[in-house]
């Protein structure tokens, strides 16, 4: 690569080391200290902070974010591969045009959509009200309970999924397709055997893509589950809002070190290194 | 001819950013910084007093009493005035944040003018923080409840009659299929159990908090939420949950502004004796660069007519008798507020029906009233950061069971 092309990474370089770099270390001496918010006045070394890990809540939030983020990234993979692939063996003309449609929800807010999502699992909703429905009274709708969290999570992160996908399969060569179907291979074999390890790659930058948000967040598990399910990002959100960061730096550190072993775990396999870093 | 274009770049980048820097402070007018709740101050009186005063007013917002602490503290910003509850003012005087208001310069705020429950809630935060007087002007404040959706059969009954706890943590003497809420701050679930096995809120022991823990996993509650809660019991989604007074009454405005009659109301609220009440203050920090203006400031808002306009965009009530007798007696009102209050942004009979909601929400205590003024302040006095933590701890414990 030019040499002078590689200084335009500088800023981007800057931004990483001031914007992840150092918060990570920073977190990570928070966790041996005692003190209120940012304030050294009256501060101990202390670590105390570690039984936070034996809580039976934190224990069970971090098992809740790992199933919530490995069956939704499972979903992801279903839905994401069946529609990338149908695109990519259409013969639609601009399918550059259904992808902007595939992506068009994320033009609206998260926040916005995911309480619009979580009105329509309701049992009185929009559209009870809009047709004036008279709803039962002992109805129950989905809101609050696991489905409404995974319909969430691959509702809102399925492009992240279909977008990678997509890519890696418009680059592979057709020529090879044709090659595997002339030396008599049916269609599902040449899918088997040439297609399918040849896209991949873009399966697991997908993966990473939709298991990253989900393991971490807090908003979708907060509004569909109705406060109800607890995962780990709450529990961060909440010691963080309680001005406690050495725990919450603590619980921060525990999943990024989740995060880090899941990408090792994703390079191990990937030995180009060319999907994720 | 590098050289040079270098120059002429980092030349025209300084340049830019003095320019900038210069646009933005160098205002002559004199600057108020306020720190605030959101949508908490009618706009309409920020405007005229900038006007009144020749000065601007810029509000920045924060969502809790401890982000509060955490700006004053840290002090990158020197606010001017701040909005904090009952014990956060009590914990940034004990570190020294606060400066005294110096009272001879607010001649339109009178001590005796206001309602008897904030005398009272003052009354309790000088049990721990005798200074209290000395450093805090009533900004709003009120109690919280338990809102209910009167469409539900039978809830009503049980609330009213059983007082409001016993019904609320046992479902088996709720209706059938009664979908309960509560609100997802540990500190005021904690309060809420204490309340109901009558002791005080501010006490944290191991006994206290296992009985807590029993207590909210019995609850089985369907909801953990703030403000969605208001609206899901508006909407039907949910029949019981507790909250502000003031959310059930923003909930309750937004109905009545959208034409609803006040009879066809699908829910209400009833405050137990035994329940939280806070006051909101406004406080000048050590920090503050602007003192004068900002005594000017709370003069002009508790002055009447501004703390009248104040109480109509927030569901929680004024301090100030005077403004609550205002609103109380819409009858004999000046022409002008009328004209203000009109059908067209407030719906029909606004001033009728906010007459109704202070009245019935916010009552004034009977002189033969035994109790003359519900509900506990939250002092976090006796507190430690490890017992704050410890809450949170045994409520998250409690969901997860």
């Amino acid at each position: 690569m030019n040499k002078r092309f590689q200084k335009l990474a500088t800023p981007y370089l800057i931004w990483l080391y001031i914007l992840a770099l150092f918060p990570a270390v920073f977190m990570f001496g928070l966790m041996f200290f005692n003190m209120e918010g940012i304030d050294t006045d009256e501060i101990s070394f202390t670590f105390e902070n570690f039984k936070q890990l034996a809580e039976p809540s934190t224990r069970i939030a971090l098992l809740n974010s790992l199933k919530f983020s490995v069956l939704s990234t499972a979903l992801c993979i279903l839905l994401g591969y069946i529609t990338a692939y149908f695109l990519y063996k259409s013969h639609i003309q601009n399918k550059f045009l259904v992808l902007t449609i595939l992506i068009l929800p994320m033009w609206s807010n998260l926040l916005l959509r995911t309480q619009a999502l979580a009105n329509i699992m309701e049992p009185n909703n929009i559209f009870t009200s809009l047709f004036h429905i008279q709803v039962k009274e002992d109805a129950v709708g989905i809101a609050g309970g696991d489905l409404a969290v995974i319909i969430g999570s691959v509702f809102t992160y399925l492009p992240f999924m279909i977008l990678p996908i997509y890519t890696a399969l418009e680059k592979i060569d057709p020529m090879l397709e044709e090659a595997s179907l002339d030396l008599g291979s049916n269609e599902f074999t040449t899918f088997r055997r040439v297609t399918l390890p040849l896209s991949l790659k873009g399966v697991v930058t997908g993966s990473v893509m939709v298991f990253l948000p989900c393991m971490s967040g807090f908003a979708i598990p907060e509004i569909l589950g109705k406060g109800n399910i607890v995962m780990i990002g709450n529990i961060i959100e909440q010691f963080f809002k309680n001005m406690n960061y050495n725990i919450g730096s603590l619980l921060a550190i525990v999943i990024l070190i989740l995060i880090l072993a899941s990408i090792a775990l994703v390079n191990k396999f990937d030995k180009d290194g060319e999907t994720v870093l | 001819m590098k050289w040079v274009w270098r120059h002429q770049l980092i030349c025209s980048f300084i340049l830019t950013i003095v320019v900038i820097f210069s646009l933005t402070s160098c205002s002559t007018r004199r600057q108020l910084l306020i720190l605030n709740w959101g949508e908490y101050i009618n706009d309409d009186l920020v405007t005229a007093f900038e006007k009144e005063y020749n000065c601007t007013v810029s509000i920045s917002i924060a969502e809790s009493n401890e982000l509060f602490y955490a700006k004053i503290k840290s002090g990158t910003t020197a606010y001017d005035l701040v909005v904090p509850s009952d014990y956060m003012v009590e914990k940034m005087y004990n570190k020294g944040l606060l400066q005294p208001i110096d009272f001879t310069k607010l001649p339109d705020y009178h001590e005796d003018d206001l309602l008897p429950g904030v005398k009272a809630i003052i009354e309790q935060l000088e049990l721990t923080f005798p200074e209290a007087r000395a450093y805090l002007v009533p900004y709003l404040w009120g109690t919280f409840g338990l809102m209910y959706n009167k469409n539900k059969k039978g809830l009503e009954e049980v609330i009213v009659e059983k007082e409001g706890w016993d019904p609320y943590f046992n479902k088996e003497l709720l209706p059938k299929g009664t979908k309960v809420g509560m609100y997802n701050v540990p500190r005021f679930a904690y309060a809420t159990t204490m309340f109901y096995q009558e002791k005080s809120p501010n006490i944290v022991t191991d006994e206290t908090l296992s009985a807590s823990k029993k207590i909210l996993t019995n609850g089985k509650f369907d909801q953990w939420g703030t403000d969605q809660l208001k609206k899901q019991i508006a909407s039907g989604n949910l029949d019981l949950a507790f909250m502000y007074t003031g959310d059930f009454l923003d909930q309750l405005y937004i109905e009545l502004q959208g034409g609803t009659p006040l009879d066809e109301i699908s829910f209400d609220i009833y405050i137990p004796e035994a329940t939280i009440a806070f006051m909101d203050n406004l406080v000048i920090p050590k920090k503050a660069r602007h003192v004068d203006l900002a005594h000017e400031f709370i003069n002009y808002m508790v002055q009447k007519e501004q703390a009248y306009l104040n109480a109509s965009v927030v569901g929680y009530c004024t301090p100030y008798q005077s403004a609550y007798d205002m609103i109380v007696n819409y009858e004999i009102v000046d022409e002008k507020w009328i004209e203000y209050f009109n059908e067209d942004d407030y719906g029909k009979d606004w001033l009728k029906n906010w007459s109704y909601a202070m009245q019935t929400y916010y009552p004034l205590p009977k002189p033969t009233d035994e109790i003359q003024f519900r509900g506990t302040v939250l002092s976090n006095k006796n507190l430690t950061n490890q017992d704050l933590t410890r809450i949170t701890n045994m409520v998250n414990n409690a969901k997860v069971a």
